[in-house]
Protein backbone atom coordinates (compact mmCIF):
# COMPACT_ATOMS: atom_id res chain seq x y z
CA UNK A 1 0.00 0.00 0.00
CA UNK A 2 1.26 3.47 -0.84
CA UNK A 3 1.68 6.08 1.83
CA UNK A 4 2.03 9.65 0.75
CA UNK A 5 0.12 11.64 3.26
CA UNK A 6 1.60 15.07 3.65
CA UNK A 7 4.81 13.80 2.19
CA UNK A 8 5.30 11.64 5.24
CA UNK A 9 6.01 7.94 5.06
CA UNK A 10 4.67 5.30 7.36
CA UNK A 11 4.97 1.55 7.58
CA UNK A 12 1.23 1.11 7.94
CA UNK A 13 -1.64 3.34 7.17
CA UNK A 14 -2.20 5.63 10.03
CA UNK A 15 -5.72 6.82 10.67
CA UNK A 16 -4.38 9.55 12.86
CA UNK A 17 -2.22 10.82 10.04
CA UNK A 18 -5.14 10.56 7.63
CA UNK A 19 -7.34 12.58 9.94
CA UNK A 20 -4.70 15.27 10.02
CA UNK A 21 -4.40 15.35 6.25
CA UNK A 22 -8.18 15.55 5.88
CA UNK A 23 -8.27 18.42 8.33
CA UNK A 24 -5.60 20.28 6.37
CA UNK A 25 -7.41 19.64 3.08
CA UNK A 26 -10.66 20.82 4.61
CA UNK A 27 -8.92 24.01 5.64
CA UNK A 28 -8.02 24.63 2.00
CA UNK A 29 -4.56 23.04 1.81
CA UNK A 30 -4.43 21.79 -1.78
CA UNK A 31 -1.22 19.87 -1.22
CA UNK A 32 -2.97 17.88 1.50
CA UNK A 33 -5.76 17.01 -0.88
CA UNK A 34 -3.18 16.07 -3.51
CA UNK A 35 -1.79 13.59 -0.98
CA UNK A 36 -5.26 12.10 -0.60
CA UNK A 37 -5.65 11.79 -4.38
CA UNK A 38 -2.22 10.22 -4.69
CA UNK A 39 -3.01 7.73 -1.96
CA UNK A 40 -6.39 6.59 -3.28
CA UNK A 41 -6.08 7.02 -7.05
CA UNK A 42 -4.91 3.54 -7.95
CA UNK A 43 -7.53 1.84 -5.84
CA UNK A 44 -10.31 4.04 -7.12
CA UNK A 45 -9.27 3.94 -10.77
CA UNK A 46 -8.98 0.16 -10.81
CA UNK A 47 -12.38 -0.19 -9.14
CA UNK A 48 -13.98 2.15 -11.66
CA UNK A 49 -12.21 0.47 -14.57
CA UNK A 50 -13.86 -2.78 -13.59
CA UNK A 51 -17.31 -1.36 -12.87
CA UNK A 52 -17.88 1.53 -15.26
CA UNK A 53 -20.75 0.95 -17.72
CA UNK A 54 -20.07 0.33 -21.41
CA UNK A 55 -19.34 3.68 -22.99
CA UNK A 56 -18.31 5.11 -19.63
CA UNK A 57 -14.94 6.57 -18.84
CA UNK A 58 -13.27 5.21 -15.73
CA UNK A 59 -10.70 7.93 -15.16
CA UNK A 60 -13.23 10.68 -15.83
CA UNK A 61 -15.35 9.04 -13.15
CA UNK A 62 -12.39 8.94 -10.80
CA UNK A 63 -11.73 12.63 -11.36
CA UNK A 64 -15.35 13.55 -10.79
CA UNK A 65 -15.29 11.50 -7.61
CA UNK A 66 -12.26 13.35 -6.26
CA UNK A 67 -13.79 16.68 -7.21
CA UNK A 68 -16.96 15.74 -5.35
CA UNK A 69 -14.93 14.59 -2.35
CA UNK A 70 -13.05 17.88 -2.37
CA UNK A 71 -16.21 19.94 -2.45
CA UNK A 72 -17.86 17.88 0.28
CA UNK A 73 -14.99 17.48 2.71
CA UNK A 74 -16.84 19.59 5.23
CA UNK A 75 -19.54 16.91 5.35
CA UNK A 76 -17.15 14.14 6.30
CA UNK A 77 -17.57 13.21 9.95
CA UNK A 78 -14.30 12.85 11.79
CA UNK A 79 -13.78 9.42 13.23
CA UNK A 80 -15.86 7.65 10.59
CA UNK A 81 -14.51 5.51 7.77
CA UNK A 82 -13.05 7.79 5.08
CA UNK A 83 -12.55 4.90 2.63
CA UNK A 84 -16.20 3.93 2.83
CA UNK A 85 -17.26 7.55 2.45
CA UNK A 86 -15.09 8.03 -0.64
CA UNK A 87 -16.35 4.87 -2.32
CA UNK A 88 -19.95 5.79 -1.53
CA UNK A 89 -19.37 8.96 -3.50
CA UNK A 90 -17.74 6.91 -6.27
CA UNK A 91 -20.78 4.62 -6.46
CA UNK A 92 -22.99 7.65 -6.72
CA UNK A 93 -20.85 8.95 -9.58
CA UNK A 94 -21.13 5.57 -11.28
CA UNK A 95 -24.93 5.61 -11.01
CA UNK A 96 -25.04 9.13 -12.36
CA UNK A 97 -22.89 8.11 -15.32
CA UNK A 98 -25.04 5.04 -16.02
CA UNK A 99 -28.16 7.20 -15.94
CA UNK A 100 -26.58 9.74 -18.27
CA UNK A 101 -25.67 7.01 -20.75
CA UNK A 102 -29.13 5.45 -20.60
CA UNK A 103 -30.64 8.79 -21.49
CA UNK A 104 -28.67 8.95 -24.70
CA UNK A 105 -31.11 8.53 -27.55
CA UNK A 106 -29.43 5.54 -29.17
CA UNK A 107 -28.09 3.79 -26.09
CA UNK A 108 -30.75 1.06 -26.15
CA UNK A 109 -30.42 0.61 -29.89
CA UNK A 110 -26.73 -0.19 -29.68
CA UNK A 111 -25.23 -3.47 -28.59
CA UNK A 112 -26.76 -4.63 -25.31
CA UNK A 113 -25.18 -1.86 -23.27
CA UNK A 114 -28.15 -1.57 -20.99
CA UNK A 115 -28.15 -5.28 -20.10
CA UNK A 116 -24.49 -5.16 -19.27
CA UNK A 117 -24.65 -1.82 -17.48
CA UNK A 118 -27.29 -3.17 -15.13
CA UNK A 119 -25.23 -6.24 -14.36
CA UNK A 120 -22.19 -4.10 -13.70
CA UNK A 121 -24.23 -1.81 -11.48
CA UNK A 122 -25.26 -4.79 -9.36
CA UNK A 123 -21.65 -5.81 -8.96
CA UNK A 124 -20.61 -2.33 -7.95
CA UNK A 125 -22.26 -3.02 -4.61
CA UNK A 126 -19.47 -5.43 -3.74
CA UNK A 127 -16.81 -4.17 -1.33
CA UNK A 128 -14.14 -2.26 -3.21
CA UNK A 129 -11.49 -4.38 -1.54
CA UNK A 130 -12.53 -7.25 -3.82
CA UNK A 131 -11.21 -5.37 -6.84
CA UNK A 132 -7.90 -4.81 -5.09
CA UNK A 133 -7.78 -8.53 -4.28
CA UNK A 134 -8.54 -9.43 -7.88
CA UNK A 135 -5.82 -7.12 -9.12
CA UNK A 136 -3.37 -8.74 -6.72
CA UNK A 137 -4.42 -12.25 -7.75
CA UNK A 138 -4.22 -11.26 -11.40
CA UNK A 139 -0.51 -10.60 -11.00
CA UNK A 140 -0.03 -14.09 -9.55
CA UNK A 141 -2.19 -15.66 -12.25
CA UNK A 142 -0.22 -13.95 -15.00
CA UNK A 143 2.93 -15.58 -13.66
CA UNK A 144 1.33 -18.95 -14.33
CA UNK A 145 0.67 -18.09 -17.98
CA UNK A 146 3.31 -19.56 -20.32
CA UNK A 147 5.87 -17.00 -21.47
CA UNK A 148 4.74 -17.07 -25.09
CA UNK A 149 1.12 -16.43 -24.18
CA UNK A 150 2.11 -13.74 -21.71
CA UNK A 151 3.87 -12.01 -24.56
CA UNK A 152 0.61 -11.99 -26.51
CA UNK A 153 -1.19 -10.40 -23.55
CA UNK A 154 1.57 -7.84 -23.32
CA UNK A 155 1.18 -6.95 -26.99
CA UNK A 156 -2.57 -6.67 -26.59
CA UNK A 157 -2.77 -4.72 -23.35
CA UNK A 158 0.52 -2.87 -22.98
CA UNK A 159 1.47 -2.15 -26.58
CA UNK A 160 -2.16 -2.01 -27.78
CA UNK A 161 -1.24 -3.81 -30.96
CA UNK A 162 -4.02 -4.61 -33.43
CA UNK A 163 -4.87 -8.29 -33.75
CA UNK A 164 -3.47 -8.31 -37.27
CA UNK A 165 -0.04 -7.21 -36.04
CA UNK A 166 -0.09 -9.80 -33.29
CA UNK A 167 -1.02 -12.48 -35.81
CA UNK A 168 1.97 -11.49 -37.95
CA UNK A 169 4.30 -11.65 -34.99
CA UNK A 170 3.25 -15.16 -34.01
CA UNK A 171 2.72 -16.29 -37.61
CA UNK A 172 -0.87 -17.37 -36.97
CA UNK A 173 -4.25 -16.33 -38.32
CA UNK A 174 -6.21 -13.49 -36.71
CA UNK A 175 -8.90 -16.02 -35.81
CA UNK A 176 -6.32 -18.09 -33.98
CA UNK A 177 -5.10 -15.06 -32.03
CA UNK A 178 -8.66 -14.14 -31.08
CA UNK A 179 -9.26 -17.70 -29.94
CA UNK A 180 -6.09 -17.57 -27.88
CA UNK A 181 -7.20 -14.31 -26.24
CA UNK A 182 -10.58 -15.87 -25.42
CA UNK A 183 -8.92 -18.88 -23.81
CA UNK A 184 -6.42 -16.77 -21.89
CA UNK A 185 -9.14 -14.47 -20.51
CA UNK A 186 -11.18 -17.52 -19.45
CA UNK A 187 -8.23 -19.17 -17.73
CA UNK A 188 -7.18 -15.97 -15.99
CA UNK A 189 -10.71 -15.39 -14.76
CA UNK A 190 -10.89 -18.96 -13.43
CA UNK A 191 -7.52 -18.58 -11.78
CA UNK A 192 -8.58 -15.35 -10.07
CA UNK A 193 -11.85 -16.89 -8.92
CA UNK A 194 -10.00 -19.89 -7.50
CA UNK A 195 -7.63 -17.68 -5.55
CA UNK A 196 -10.51 -15.53 -4.32
CA UNK A 197 -12.28 -18.68 -3.08
CA UNK A 198 -9.11 -19.91 -1.37
CA UNK A 199 -8.72 -16.54 0.29
CA UNK A 200 -12.30 -16.58 1.49
CA UNK B 1 -21.42 -24.34 -34.58
CA UNK B 2 -22.36 -24.68 -30.91
CA UNK B 3 -23.78 -21.52 -29.40
CA UNK B 4 -20.95 -21.42 -26.84
CA UNK B 5 -18.36 -21.36 -29.58
CA UNK B 6 -20.31 -18.74 -31.45
CA UNK B 7 -20.59 -16.66 -28.29
CA UNK B 8 -16.81 -16.93 -27.83
CA UNK B 9 -16.30 -15.53 -31.31
CA UNK B 10 -18.84 -12.76 -30.95
CA UNK B 11 -17.75 -11.67 -27.51
CA UNK B 12 -14.10 -11.60 -28.47
CA UNK B 13 -14.94 -9.56 -31.55
CA UNK B 14 -16.88 -7.20 -29.32
CA UNK B 15 -13.97 -6.73 -26.94
CA UNK B 16 -11.65 -6.14 -29.88
CA UNK B 17 -14.00 -3.62 -31.50
CA UNK B 18 -14.49 -5.87 -34.53
CA UNK B 19 -18.19 -6.66 -34.14
CA UNK B 20 -20.32 -5.62 -37.12
CA UNK B 21 -24.02 -4.74 -37.02
CA UNK B 22 -25.19 -8.27 -37.78
CA UNK B 23 -22.87 -9.60 -35.10
CA UNK B 24 -24.21 -7.10 -32.60
CA UNK B 25 -27.77 -8.26 -33.22
CA UNK B 26 -26.76 -11.90 -32.94
CA UNK B 27 -24.89 -11.28 -29.71
CA UNK B 28 -27.74 -9.28 -28.27
CA UNK B 29 -30.14 -12.16 -28.97
CA UNK B 30 -27.80 -14.65 -27.31
CA UNK B 31 -27.39 -12.51 -24.22
CA UNK B 32 -31.04 -11.68 -23.84
CA UNK B 33 -32.00 -15.33 -23.76
CA UNK B 34 -29.36 -16.66 -21.41
CA UNK B 35 -28.66 -15.25 -17.95
CA UNK B 36 -25.63 -17.51 -17.46
CA UNK B 37 -24.13 -16.20 -20.68
CA UNK B 38 -24.66 -12.64 -19.48
CA UNK B 39 -22.77 -13.44 -16.31
CA UNK B 40 -19.94 -14.96 -18.30
CA UNK B 41 -19.88 -11.92 -20.56
CA UNK B 42 -19.58 -9.63 -17.57
CA UNK B 43 -16.93 -11.85 -16.00
CA UNK B 44 -14.84 -11.65 -19.14
CA UNK B 45 -15.47 -7.94 -19.63
CA UNK B 46 -14.21 -7.27 -16.11
CA UNK B 47 -11.22 -9.54 -16.62
CA UNK B 48 -10.46 -7.73 -19.88
CA UNK B 49 -10.59 -4.36 -18.13
CA UNK B 50 -8.53 -5.63 -15.22
CA UNK B 51 -5.89 -6.83 -17.68
CA UNK B 52 -5.96 -3.44 -19.37
CA UNK B 53 -5.54 -1.64 -16.08
CA UNK B 54 -2.78 -3.96 -14.85
CA UNK B 55 -0.76 -3.61 -18.05
CA UNK B 56 -0.91 0.19 -17.90
CA UNK B 57 -0.47 0.38 -14.14
CA UNK B 58 2.67 2.50 -14.03
CA UNK B 59 3.84 5.14 -11.63
CA UNK B 60 3.89 7.83 -14.31
CA UNK B 61 0.29 7.09 -15.33
CA UNK B 62 -0.87 7.42 -11.73
CA UNK B 63 1.15 10.58 -11.30
CA UNK B 64 -0.34 12.08 -14.47
CA UNK B 65 -3.78 11.34 -13.05
CA UNK B 66 -2.91 13.07 -9.78
CA UNK B 67 -1.59 16.17 -11.54
CA UNK B 68 -4.57 16.32 -13.83
CA UNK B 69 -7.04 15.92 -10.97
CA UNK B 70 -5.38 18.51 -8.76
CA UNK B 71 -5.24 20.95 -11.65
CA UNK B 72 -9.02 20.56 -11.91
CA UNK B 73 -9.71 21.50 -8.31
CA UNK B 74 -11.74 24.67 -8.07
CA UNK B 75 -9.71 27.54 -6.75
CA UNK B 76 -12.58 29.39 -5.22
CA UNK B 77 -16.22 28.86 -4.33
CA UNK B 78 -17.25 30.89 -7.34
CA UNK B 79 -15.23 28.73 -9.70
CA UNK B 80 -16.64 25.57 -8.16
CA UNK B 81 -20.25 26.71 -8.58
CA UNK B 82 -19.45 27.66 -12.16
CA UNK B 83 -17.94 24.27 -12.96
CA UNK B 84 -20.81 22.32 -11.43
CA UNK B 85 -23.58 24.45 -12.88
CA UNK B 86 -22.14 24.53 -16.37
CA UNK B 87 -20.29 21.22 -16.56
CA UNK B 88 -18.68 22.04 -19.87
CA UNK B 89 -15.03 22.05 -20.81
CA UNK B 90 -13.44 25.22 -19.60
CA UNK B 91 -9.95 26.40 -18.78
CA UNK B 92 -10.45 24.95 -15.31
CA UNK B 93 -11.17 21.48 -16.64
CA UNK B 94 -8.76 21.55 -19.55
CA UNK B 95 -6.33 19.14 -17.97
CA UNK B 96 -8.98 16.49 -17.89
CA UNK B 97 -8.47 15.74 -21.55
CA UNK B 98 -5.47 13.45 -21.18
CA UNK B 99 -7.57 11.34 -18.86
CA UNK B 100 -9.58 10.23 -21.85
CA UNK B 101 -6.50 8.50 -23.05
CA UNK B 102 -5.63 7.03 -19.68
CA UNK B 103 -9.14 5.72 -19.26
CA UNK B 104 -9.07 4.14 -22.66
CA UNK B 105 -5.79 2.49 -21.86
CA UNK B 106 -7.17 1.26 -18.58
CA UNK B 107 -10.02 -0.39 -20.42
CA UNK B 108 -7.68 -1.85 -23.00
CA UNK B 109 -9.24 0.29 -25.65
CA UNK B 110 -7.95 3.16 -27.69
CA UNK B 111 -10.93 3.42 -29.98
CA UNK B 112 -12.23 6.95 -30.21
CA UNK B 113 -9.10 8.55 -28.86
CA UNK B 114 -6.72 8.04 -31.71
CA UNK B 115 -8.05 7.57 -35.18
CA UNK B 116 -6.33 5.08 -37.44
CA UNK B 117 -5.67 5.90 -41.02
CA UNK B 118 -8.62 3.76 -42.06
CA UNK B 119 -11.00 5.85 -39.98
CA UNK B 120 -9.45 9.13 -40.95
CA UNK B 121 -11.63 11.71 -42.62
CA UNK B 122 -9.63 14.64 -43.81
CA UNK B 123 -10.91 18.02 -44.85
CA UNK B 124 -10.73 17.95 -48.60
CA UNK B 125 -9.77 21.54 -49.22
CA UNK B 126 -6.04 21.99 -48.97
CA UNK B 127 -5.89 25.35 -50.59
CA UNK B 128 -8.22 27.53 -48.57
CA UNK B 129 -7.24 28.90 -45.22
CA UNK B 130 -10.70 28.65 -43.84
CA UNK B 131 -13.37 26.28 -45.05
CA UNK B 132 -16.59 24.99 -43.65
CA UNK B 133 -14.68 21.88 -42.68
CA UNK B 134 -11.98 23.59 -40.71
CA UNK B 135 -8.84 25.67 -40.76
CA UNK B 136 -5.90 24.13 -42.57
CA UNK B 137 -3.03 24.71 -40.16
CA UNK B 138 -0.40 22.81 -42.09
CA UNK B 139 0.02 21.26 -45.50
CA UNK B 140 3.67 20.32 -45.56
CA UNK B 141 5.24 18.71 -48.58
CA UNK B 142 8.85 19.69 -47.72
CA UNK B 143 9.16 21.51 -51.02
CA UNK B 144 11.21 24.44 -49.72
CA UNK B 145 14.96 24.22 -49.40
CA UNK B 146 14.83 24.91 -45.69
CA UNK B 147 16.36 21.82 -44.11
CA UNK B 148 14.97 21.10 -40.63
CA UNK B 149 17.45 22.09 -37.93
CA UNK B 150 19.20 19.20 -36.23
CA UNK B 151 18.98 20.93 -32.89
CA UNK B 152 16.37 18.92 -31.05
CA UNK B 153 12.96 20.08 -29.97
CA UNK B 154 12.29 23.70 -30.93
CA UNK B 155 11.35 26.38 -28.43
CA UNK B 156 10.35 28.92 -31.05
CA UNK B 157 7.27 28.60 -33.20
CA UNK B 158 7.58 27.97 -36.93
CA UNK B 159 9.93 25.65 -38.76
CA UNK B 160 10.82 22.02 -38.33
CA UNK B 161 13.57 20.91 -35.99
CA UNK B 162 14.60 17.75 -34.22
CA UNK B 163 16.96 14.90 -34.96
CA UNK B 164 19.23 14.89 -37.98
CA UNK B 165 17.38 14.59 -41.26
CA UNK B 166 17.60 15.88 -44.82
CA UNK B 167 15.36 16.83 -47.72
CA UNK B 168 15.71 14.68 -50.81
CA UNK B 169 14.07 14.02 -54.14
CA UNK B 170 13.42 10.49 -55.40
CA UNK B 171 15.83 8.31 -53.48
CA UNK B 172 16.39 4.57 -53.04
CA UNK B 173 13.44 3.87 -55.35
CA UNK B 174 11.16 5.92 -53.12
CA UNK B 175 9.33 8.77 -54.83
CA UNK B 176 7.91 11.72 -52.89
CA UNK B 177 4.22 11.27 -52.09
CA UNK B 178 3.67 14.60 -53.80
CA UNK B 179 5.84 17.35 -55.26
CA UNK B 180 9.58 17.08 -55.76
CA UNK B 181 10.89 16.48 -52.27
CA UNK B 182 10.35 14.56 -49.06
CA UNK B 183 12.04 14.41 -45.68
CA UNK B 184 14.49 11.62 -45.00
CA UNK B 185 15.10 10.51 -41.41
CA UNK B 186 18.84 10.10 -40.88
CA UNK B 187 19.64 9.62 -37.24
CA UNK B 188 18.14 9.29 -33.77
CA UNK B 189 20.15 12.13 -32.31
CA UNK B 190 20.77 15.82 -32.80
CA UNK B 191 23.56 18.28 -32.23
CA UNK B 192 24.95 17.96 -28.71
CA UNK B 193 22.20 15.62 -27.65
CA UNK B 194 22.92 14.44 -24.12
CA UNK B 195 23.19 10.66 -23.73
CA UNK B 196 22.75 10.16 -27.45
CA UNK B 197 24.27 6.72 -27.33
CA UNK B 198 21.48 4.18 -27.27
CA UNK B 199 18.95 6.44 -29.00
CA UNK B 200 16.86 4.59 -31.53
CA UNK B 201 13.94 6.94 -32.22
CA UNK B 202 14.27 9.72 -34.76
CA UNK B 203 11.89 12.59 -33.97
CA UNK B 204 11.05 15.69 -35.93
CA UNK B 205 9.04 18.52 -34.36
CA UNK B 206 7.07 21.59 -35.32
CA UNK B 207 5.97 24.13 -32.74
CA UNK B 208 2.80 25.88 -33.83
CA UNK B 209 1.40 29.07 -32.29
CA UNK B 210 -2.31 28.35 -31.99
CA UNK B 211 -3.27 31.58 -30.23
CA UNK B 212 -4.46 33.39 -33.38
CA UNK B 213 -7.13 30.68 -33.72
CA UNK B 214 -8.34 30.81 -30.13
CA UNK B 215 -11.84 31.89 -31.15
CA UNK B 216 -12.17 28.50 -32.85
CA UNK B 217 -11.55 26.45 -29.73
CA UNK B 218 -12.09 28.58 -26.66
CA UNK B 219 -15.42 26.87 -25.94
CA UNK B 220 -13.79 23.43 -25.86
CA UNK B 221 -15.13 22.43 -29.28
CA UNK B 222 -11.88 22.64 -31.23
CA UNK B 223 -10.25 19.44 -32.49
CA UNK B 224 -6.90 19.28 -34.25
CA UNK B 225 -6.44 16.46 -36.74
CA UNK B 226 -3.01 15.45 -37.91
CA UNK B 227 -1.92 12.96 -40.54
CA UNK B 228 1.41 12.11 -42.14
CA UNK B 229 2.72 9.82 -44.86
CA UNK B 230 5.58 7.38 -44.25
CA UNK B 231 7.60 5.19 -46.58
CA UNK B 232 10.83 3.20 -46.61
CA UNK B 233 13.27 1.66 -49.00
CA UNK B 234 13.27 -2.12 -48.89
CA UNK B 235 14.72 -3.46 -45.68
CA UNK B 236 15.49 -6.96 -44.36
CA UNK B 237 12.74 -9.27 -43.12
CA UNK B 238 14.13 -9.34 -39.61
CA UNK B 239 13.93 -5.58 -39.19
CA UNK B 240 10.83 -3.63 -38.14
CA UNK B 241 10.19 0.08 -38.09
CA UNK B 242 7.38 1.78 -36.24
CA UNK B 243 5.99 5.25 -36.94
CA UNK B 244 4.34 7.60 -34.52
CA UNK B 245 2.67 10.97 -34.51
CA UNK B 246 1.89 12.99 -31.40
CA UNK B 247 0.17 16.26 -30.61
CA UNK B 248 0.79 18.18 -27.40
CA UNK B 249 -1.21 21.21 -26.33
CA UNK B 250 1.01 23.56 -24.34
CA UNK B 251 0.73 26.81 -22.50
CA UNK B 252 3.11 29.58 -23.55
CA UNK B 253 5.45 29.17 -20.64
CA UNK B 254 6.06 25.49 -21.17
CA UNK B 255 6.37 25.87 -24.92
CA UNK B 256 9.17 28.36 -24.70
CA UNK B 257 11.11 27.69 -21.50
CA UNK B 258 12.68 24.44 -22.68
CA UNK B 259 11.16 22.28 -19.93
CA UNK B 260 9.28 20.21 -22.50
CA UNK B 261 12.51 18.74 -23.76
CA UNK B 262 11.93 16.00 -21.23
CA UNK B 263 9.56 13.23 -22.36
CA UNK B 264 8.12 12.99 -18.89
CA UNK B 265 7.46 16.72 -18.78
CA UNK B 266 5.66 16.59 -22.10
CA UNK B 267 3.34 13.89 -20.89
CA UNK B 268 2.72 15.22 -17.43
CA UNK B 269 2.82 18.97 -17.93
CA UNK B 270 1.22 19.42 -21.33
CA UNK B 271 -2.39 20.56 -21.17
CA UNK B 272 -3.40 17.55 -23.25
CA UNK B 273 -1.76 15.13 -25.61
CA UNK B 274 -2.57 12.37 -28.07
CA UNK B 275 -0.40 9.83 -29.79
CA UNK B 276 -0.87 7.28 -32.54
CA UNK B 277 1.80 4.70 -33.16
CA UNK B 278 0.17 1.64 -34.61
CA UNK B 279 1.85 1.89 -37.98
CA UNK B 280 4.63 -0.50 -38.94
CA UNK B 281 6.32 0.15 -42.26
CA UNK B 282 5.87 -2.37 -45.03
CA UNK B 283 8.60 -3.24 -47.52
CA UNK B 284 7.01 -1.64 -50.55
CA UNK B 285 8.74 1.58 -51.60
CA UNK B 286 6.02 2.22 -54.15
CA UNK B 287 3.32 2.81 -51.53
CA UNK B 288 2.99 5.44 -48.84
CA UNK B 289 1.36 4.55 -45.54
CA UNK B 290 -0.57 7.15 -43.57
CA UNK B 291 -0.93 7.57 -39.85
CA UNK B 292 -3.46 9.91 -38.31
CA UNK B 293 -4.67 11.10 -34.94
CA UNK B 294 -6.52 13.91 -33.31
CA UNK B 295 -6.55 16.00 -30.16
CA UNK B 296 -9.36 18.00 -28.63
CA UNK B 297 -7.81 21.33 -27.76
CA UNK B 298 -8.10 22.57 -24.19
CA UNK B 299 -9.41 26.15 -24.31
CA UNK B 300 -6.29 27.55 -22.66
CA UNK B 301 -3.87 26.12 -25.24
CA UNK B 302 -1.29 28.56 -26.56
CA UNK B 303 0.91 26.29 -28.67
CA UNK B 304 0.69 22.94 -30.37
CA UNK B 305 3.74 20.74 -30.58
CA UNK B 306 3.70 18.30 -33.48
CA UNK B 307 5.99 15.35 -33.06
CA UNK B 308 6.59 12.77 -35.76
CA UNK B 309 8.80 9.83 -34.99
CA UNK B 310 10.30 6.72 -36.47
CA UNK B 311 11.83 3.99 -34.35
CA UNK B 312 13.69 0.74 -34.62
CA UNK B 313 10.92 -1.55 -33.39
CA UNK B 314 12.95 -4.50 -32.18
CA UNK B 315 15.61 -4.40 -29.51
CA UNK B 316 18.09 -6.33 -31.64
CA UNK B 317 18.25 -3.75 -34.41
CA UNK B 318 18.35 -0.60 -32.31
CA UNK B 319 20.97 1.88 -33.41
CA UNK B 320 21.33 5.56 -34.25
CA UNK B 321 21.04 5.41 -38.02
CA UNK B 322 18.11 4.99 -40.36
CA UNK B 323 19.08 3.63 -43.75
CA UNK B 324 16.14 4.76 -45.92
CA UNK B 325 13.03 6.13 -44.23
CA UNK B 326 10.89 8.99 -45.41
CA UNK B 327 8.14 11.42 -44.41
CA UNK B 328 5.90 13.47 -46.68
CA UNK B 329 2.50 15.16 -46.87
CA UNK B 330 2.02 16.23 -43.28
CA UNK B 331 -1.40 17.77 -42.87
CA UNK B 332 -3.01 19.40 -39.89
CA UNK B 333 -6.51 20.84 -39.63
CA UNK B 334 -8.35 22.63 -36.86
CA UNK B 335 -11.93 21.53 -37.02
CA UNK B 336 -15.02 21.76 -34.85
CA UNK B 337 -16.93 19.21 -32.84
CA UNK B 338 -19.63 19.61 -30.22
CA UNK B 339 -18.18 20.57 -26.85
CA UNK B 340 -18.07 17.63 -24.45
CA UNK B 341 -21.24 17.15 -22.39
Amino acid sequence: MNHHFGGLMAENRDDYLLAGVIARARAGDRSAFEAIVRHYQRRLRSWLAVHCPPGGDADEGAQRTFLAVYSRLAEFQDGTNFDAWLFTIARFQLMTEATRLRRQADYHARFAPDLLARELELRSGEPDALTADRLRHLAACLEQVPERDRQVLDWRYREQLPIEQMALRVDRSTAAVKKLLWVLRLKIRECIDTKMAEGA
Amino acid sequence: MASEDRFAELWTDNLEGDLDTAGQAELQALLEGDAALRQQAIDLLQTHRLLGFAHQDRVEVGEAFVRSTVADLPRSDGEFVHSVMNYIPSPVSARRFPMKMLAALACGLLVGVLATSAAWVYAKSRSSDLTGLGVVLMDEGFESDLVPAGTGMPTQAGGWAGDYCELVGEHQQVRPASGRQMLRFLRADYENKPNAKGSYVSDIYYLFDIRPYRAKFEDGGGVVQLSAGFNAATFPEYEKYQCSISLYALDAEMATNGSMRSDNALQTDSLAYARANRLFLDRRPETWQRLAGELRLPPNSDFLLVRIGLSHATAAQRHLDFPGHYLDDVRMVLTRRSPLP
